[in-house]
């Protein structure tokens, strides 16, 4: 590929239940921050992409009155209606083109406005499975980790240290929502039962919240920052709607997703070669399932894995730094969010909760998942330049 | 830019009620029919890209339900949607699929189903949440009047009839013959082969000045597209259509902007967004001269007026030229620019499809595939137009007969 | 700058209604309901034999029109006991009358999983690979709530 793609700046707002404000106001803020973070002005920007979706908004064409507090204001503007990690992909793909220096891209929505979990079920069957009533974000999610723990035998403890792990390190992070000082596995078991084994903590929060990256071209990335995080590898798949074909003690479509990312990316080893991880886990088992469908350790292990610290904080390969979507989760930013977090750490500004303890984080993998059980997955292999490299 | 080809165009008729299939079995029509078309499958496609009107459905992103019946299983999914001018969106989003080199041969789908729907409330809520607070003033003929298309694009229409001169018989002519048009054209929903401006004149008026009969229906519909590179074209067709340029430009939406406090596009005949759209994608066209380069267009027209307006906004002719010349025949099926010679968006309305079937379209009059409505002069450039939102979001591409 | 006030909040009902049209698959396999059948279709290439029905095997991509009729017993492939349920109004999640039992149950005789509900069994019992079979309304009429629920054999 002739073209290099970096992300220049990334902005985040504090991601709450309620918050105070229109949804105008949040994009508005957001892209401030963004604009400033980049030390531009919206004239330096080509396109905007957004990742809203008209359901969670409760307004059909979400992004027709965006445009204003975007700054998307007689630009060229589109927006795609899936996680905010998608909407990435199309900002790299309109820079990589070449008709795009400048991409500015934002995710956003507000669970106060309205929860997600009935438009969830509104990507059903309508003439089958939404009429049944029976399948919904969490019981599939139910299903998926009774299945998984049924299968390889792990336990509600090993759910509950991604909790733990996740909501812990939510702790150090000023953007989080949910944050738990202390918190330890009997705190998790306890919390109230949501679709057994799902307990509250080992579902992801209602968030109200806003993410934006920019992304530039290799020669404006250069003029912009002197830290550009670069694109390296990047993988998408969408996998079956039916349960059966998608086979839920595991994620082969993550798996698909990872090998296109990896093989782009030249990864061989993402165990030895990855630096930090950023997964979108809607619930605990979802990343125990996610550490072997990335290849970090063999099918079934993902509860052994966990429980030899690698990925803490400051373990050998660190996910979740941020506290990930269990402590934050505003659908449509979240991937974005896995992105923004990654770059932070590689450009080492992750303040409280940047990792420590390794010489330097240089490579890092971003994911975002879209609709129920991860049926679609999104992977981006992100790289820093070493020092030596500049 | 790489180059980017068009290799086939596969459609589903447009009706008003597919009683007999259920949205991902009608997509699946239109993908059945381009995968004939070209002689590919899905093993040949690299990536989806895909869009439709969510709301009007009821379903949240249709394509998760309905991805595997179109190819798409574990393949990359994109979703584009934005509003009316989504197909058009989605057919750009195709085509930086390509042009990035990251995937080589995308399909691309738009899709909608309207007779599964809730059109009236699908319309509604694009404003509800700006005018909800109008409500408790007990102003919800408002919300009615100016979020659902009609209401809008009268605003549209009166502006324009005054800068231009445009009169109501001039509308009529226009409705008619895109009516007259779409009876040539397979897919079209709305066929009147025989009807004239005297017909379309008789209809009940909806809101000044805007008639039933200049008017788009609701249709049942979708397309499909495979775009790729100019190595993997030639092995599949021998005349395929390439894109030449695109973009495409939001402005604030119109007349009453956000939460009812006023717009700066007040108005909406302006369309100063589909200036600069068609401004750029012209110039990475190579395009100085539109009035004399482009022999198609097909522009976004829901409503009779539009066809001059649009005519106008894409640089076809001088400001406020369009009724003289639409009545010297220049946008006649054998006129110097045909408009909308498969009968536009006014004979064919499945919305999220819509603005894909103006580039579907361009793409078959290049290809010489449109069969009876085929313009009668060699087409070498043609431009598609997309509109979508509160007339505020607008998307152009250009398509010609060979490489760069 | 000045504190910001409290923004004003508007909560309005969209009340749309939907007519969606289920195809000729979903017809079939409704309408088999009536009498106590489950009916699905086999895939030329792969052999899998699909419930619900669909006009596509998305992984051979091809057309579908070999109906067969699959048993009304099954196993239990895996549950969820649900302590909420969605709150339809307000869209977040309420207690339940009582705790409903949730299953991914693969019928005898076909390759596919469905979601249903497991009654007249408590939650201590049931575990995954138990048998099942399928209630009926006393009075089937063709319509999907024909099939009630699964209880175990």
């Amino acid at each position: 590929m002739a073209r290099k793609v970096a992300i220049v700046a990334c902005s985040q707002l504090i991601y709450e239940k309620k918050r105070n404000s229109s949804r105008e106001m949040m994009v508005y803020e957001v892209i401030n921050e963004l604009l400033k973070n980049a030390g531009i002005s919206k004239a330096d920007i080509d396109s905007f992409i957004s990742a809203q979706n008209d359901y969670l908004e409760g307004r059909t064409i979400s992004n027709m009155r965006t445009v204003g507090p975007s700054g998307a204001y007689l630009k060229d503007e589109s927006k795609v209606e899936m996680d905010g990690a998608f909407a990435a992909l199309y900002a790299y793909l309109r820079i990589l083109s070449g008709t795009h220096d400048v991409v500015a891209v934002y995710g956003e929505s507000m669970a106060s406005c309205y929860p997600p979990y009935l438009p969830m079920t509104w990507t059903l069957d309508p003439s089958f499975d939404r009429q049944n009533g029976f399948v919904n974000e969490i019981s599939a999610a139910a299903l998926q980790a009774c299945s998984y723990m049924y299968k390889y035998g792990i336990t509600e403890k090993q759910l509950a240290k991604v909790s733990v792990k996740n909501l812990e390190n939510a702790t150090k992070n000023p953007y989080a929502l949910r944050k738990i000082n202390n918190i330890d596995i009997e705190t998790v078991l306890k919390s109230r039962l949501l679709y057994s084994p799902i307990r509250a903590l080992n579902a992801y929060p209602l968030t109200d919240g806003a993410c934006a990256i920019l992304m530039a071209s290799e020669d404006k990335a250069m003029e912009m920052t002197d830290k550009p995080v670069w694109i390296e590898g990047v993988g998408t798949c969408h996998d079956s709607y039916y349960m059966e074909n998608r086979i839920l003690a595991d994620c082969d479509c993550l798996q698909l997703a990872a090998k296109s990312a990896y093989k782009m990316a030249g990864i061989k080893d993402p165990l030895k070669e990855i630096d930090v991880i950023e997964l979108h886990e809607n619930f605990s088992h979802e990343e125990l399932i996610f550490y072997e469908s990335l290849g970090l350790c063999s099918k079934g292990k993902g509860g052994e894995f966990i429980d030899t610290g690698a990925t803490l904080i400051n373990g050998i390969l660190p996910v979740n730094p941020s506290g990930g979507a269990l402590s934050a989760n505003p659908v449509c930013a979240t991937g974005l969010i896995r992105i923004a977090e990654v770059v932070m750490q590689i450009k080492h500004e992750a303040g409280e909760h940047q990792i420590t303890n390794k010489k330097e984080v240089n490579i890092g993998l971003a994911h975002g998942q879209n609709g129920i059980c991860a049926q679609q997955n999104i992977v981006f292999i992100l790289k820093g330049a070493r020092k030596c490299e500049m | 830019m790489r180059n980017v080809a068009i290799v086939g165009v596969g459609m589903t008729k447009h009706v008003s009620k597919r009683r007999d299939v259920n949205i991902p079995e009608m997509v699946y029509e239109a993908v059945e029919a381009v995968f004939q078309e070209t002689g590919l499958a899905p093993k040949d496609i690299d990536a989806f890209v895909t869009g439709n009107m969510p709301a009007f459905e009821g379903i949240n992103t249709p394509e998760l339900w309905g991805g595997g019946y179109w190819g798409a299983y574990r393949k990359p999914v994109i979703r584009i949607t934005t509003g009316g001018s989504t197909g058009a969106s989605v057919a750009q989003g195709a085509i930086y699929a390509v042009a990035s080199g990251v995937y080589d041969t995308v399909l691309t789908l738009a899709f909608e189903k309207q007779s599964d729907g809730d059109t009236s409330v699908g319309l509604n809520s694009t404003s509800l949440a700006d005018f909800a607070n109008l409500n408790s003033y007990g102003a919800t003929a408002v919300t009615t009047q100016l979020s659902s298309a009609i209401g809008l694009f009268v605003y549209q229409a009166t502006s324009y009839m005054h800068k231009s001169g445009l009169t109501i018989d001039q509308i009529d002519k226009a409705a008619a013959m895109l009516r007259r048009n779409a009876a040539k054209n397979p897919y079209a929903h709305l066929k009147q082969p025989n009807i004239t401006a005297e017909d379309i004149a008789k209809t009940p008026m909806i809101s000044y000045p805007l008639r039933f009969g200049h008017t788009c229906p609701a249709s049942d519909g979708a397309v499909a597209m495979i775009f790729t590179t100019k190595e993997k074209a030639k092995k599949i067709t021998r005349k395929p259509a390439w894109v030449k340029g695109l973009a495409a430009c939001s402005e604030d939406g119109t007349v009453l902007g956000q939460f009812g406090g006023g717009s700066i596009n007040i108005d909406p005949a302006e369309q100063r967004s589909c200036k600069f759209a068609a401004q750029k994608a012209y110039k990475m066209a190579g395009i100085t001269n539109p009035e004399k380069e482009i022999q198609v267009a097909e522009p976004y027209i829901p409503f009779g007026h539009q066809l001059f307006i649009y005519f106008e906004r894409l640089f076809l002719c001088k400001e406020g030229d369009a009724p003289k010349l639409f009545d010297q025949g220049v946008m006649d099926l054998n006129g110097a620019i045909p408009i909308c010679p498969s009968g536009g968006v006014m004979s064919n309305n499945a919305i999220g499809a819509a603005a894909m079937v103006r580039i579907a379209e361009c793409a078959l009059q290049i290809m010489q595939k449109a069969g009876e409505h085929q313009v009668t002069q060699d087409v070498h450039t043609a431009v598609a137009h997309g509109l979508g939102g509160s007339a505020n979001l607008n998307v152009v591409t250009v398509l010609g007969d060979s490489p760069n | 700058m000045a504190k910001r006030e409290e923004v004003k909040e508007v909560t309005t009902n969209i009340n749309p209604s939907y007519d969606w049209s289920v195809g000729y698959y979903m017809e079939r396999f409704i309408k088999e309901f009536k009498s106590n059948k489950i009916f699905g279709v086999r895939c030329p290439a792969c052999d899998k034999v699909y419930i619900p029905p669909r006009m596509i095997c998305e992984q051979c991509f091809k057309k579908l029109s070999d109906w067969v009729e699959v048993s009304s017993e099954g196993s239990i492939i895996s549950y969820t006991i649900g302590h909420v349920e969605l709150d339809n109004k307000f869209g977040g999640l309420k207690e339940p009358i009582e705790p409903n039992i949730i299953a991914l149950i693969h019928l005898d005789g076909s390759d596919s999983h469905i979601v249903h509900q497991i009654k007249e069994t408590s939650t201590d019992e049931i575990r995954i690979s138990m048998r099942v079979k399928a209630v009926w309304a006393k009075d089937p009429k063709g319509y999907l709530t024909d099939l009630c629920y699964f209880k175990p054999i």
